[in-house]
């Protein structure tokens, strides 16, 4: 008995379970009709073997340069990406700088004494800077003249690292559903 | 593996440009479009940024993008193909004279109409079948189909080859 034409196609292509790849050898030796459809098949694959045939090498070496000229333009961008810091973090990390040292600004315009302003490095709730008012005149007086006068400002951490949050954030507090005066 | 990391990207393209240009090639039928449409696959991995598990998975990620690019040029021109009986832009090969070049020319040319003629659906697995040495699981993956869908598109495909052929009245050598 003959096998489907369809099993044939998927014998030609070595798709065929080893088994009855066997048997349809066999068959095949016997069977004209079925040899003479393999045999059509062959011949069609290979006029499509010819007909799409096309210089692999030579293509492969122009499409390797081409796509090394465009990687040029794309590559710059890619190596910028890796060095930038996502917006957030940045903040981040600038916010973190400011709130949690205790900073002495110096103004460095010749013939000035140096104005010192410093904030305490314990910070106690709510969670703010604590600064006097006469410190912070200051600082608006240093912020006003920089519009008018080239000056250095300079920020100097505190020498001792000891840090200290007393309180609770009140971010903290907001979102803590367990508290029994919520 | 990494797109953007050029050993990988180099044994990506090493392994899988010649299956892409025979593929790209026998859609379009145009040798410098196909080229151009193989760098664009290759540009599009290389800024892709999920790596893939293995080898294997970026070769049929590449050939299912350039099996759209290729299918989508395809369409685009299929109008002006039509009105204009278009010859291929055959590839660049030394010039032979005389009339066994000339038939094996034709011959060609017919053979490549007749896989044109073909549905998209059954040109498609034909081409991966011949010219991309994937067997029907690899073919099946690229196409998101099953094996066994794959095993009868290509049957079909051939019967419907082989009519379009006998019209035309090929010359078999």
């Amino acid at each position: 008995m003959c096998p489907d034409r369809e099993v044939l196609s998927a014998y030609l292509d070595g798709e065929v379970d080893i088994k009855w790849a066997k048997e349809i050898q066999k068959h095949l030796s016997e069977c004209q009709s079925c040899s003479e459809y393999l045999g059509s098949l062959k011949k069609t694959r290979s006029l499509l073997s010819r007909a799409g045939a096309v210089p692999e090498e030579e293509s492969r070496r122009r499409s390797w340069a081409a796509i090394q000229e465009q990687l040029e333009d794309v590559e710059p961008s890619f190596f910028r990406r890796r060095f930038q810091l996502p917006a957030p973090l940045a903040a981040a990390a600038a916010a973190l700088l400011l709130f949690f040292s205790g900073a002495f600004i110096y103004n460095m315009n010749p013939g000035r004494q140096p104005v010192m302003v410093s904030a305490p490095a314990v910070m106690e709730a709510p969670v703010a800077a604590s600064i006097s008012a006469e410190d912070m005149l200051r600082v608006l007086s240093l912020l006003e003249s920089a519009y008018t006068e080239s000056q250095v400002v300079m920020f100097e951490l505190p020498t001792d690292s000891v840090f200290e949050l007393q309180g609770e954030p009140q971010m903290i507090q907001a979102v803590d559903y367990d508290r029994e005066d919520q | 593996m990494k797109t953007n990391d050029i050993g990988s990207f180099q044994r990506a393209y090493e392994k899988t440009y010649p299956i892409l240009i025979r593929v790209s090639y026998n859609v379009v039928g145009d040798m410098d479009i196909a080229e151009d449409l193989c760098q664009e696959a290759f540009i599009r991995f290389y800024k892709r940024e999920i790596p893939f598990p293995n080898l294997n998975e970026a070769k049929y990620w590449l050939i299912r993008v350039v099996k759209n690019l290729s299918l989508n040029y395809q369409k685009r021109k299929v109008r002006e193909y039509k009105a204009l009986e278009k010859v291929y832009n055959e590839p660049k090969r030394p010039q032979e004279s005389g009339e066994g070049e000339l038939l094996k020319k034709e011959t060609n040319h017919l053979v490549r109409q007749a896989l044109e003629k073909l549905p998209e659906k059954f040109r498609m697995v034909l081409v991966l079948k011949e010219y991309g040495q994937l067997n029907y699981k690899e073919i099946g993956k690229i196409l998101r189909i099953s094996e066994g869908n794959v095993k009868v598109r290509v049957f079909r495909a051939r019967e419907q080859l082989e009519k379009l052929l006998k019209q035309e009245e090929v010359y078999v050598p």
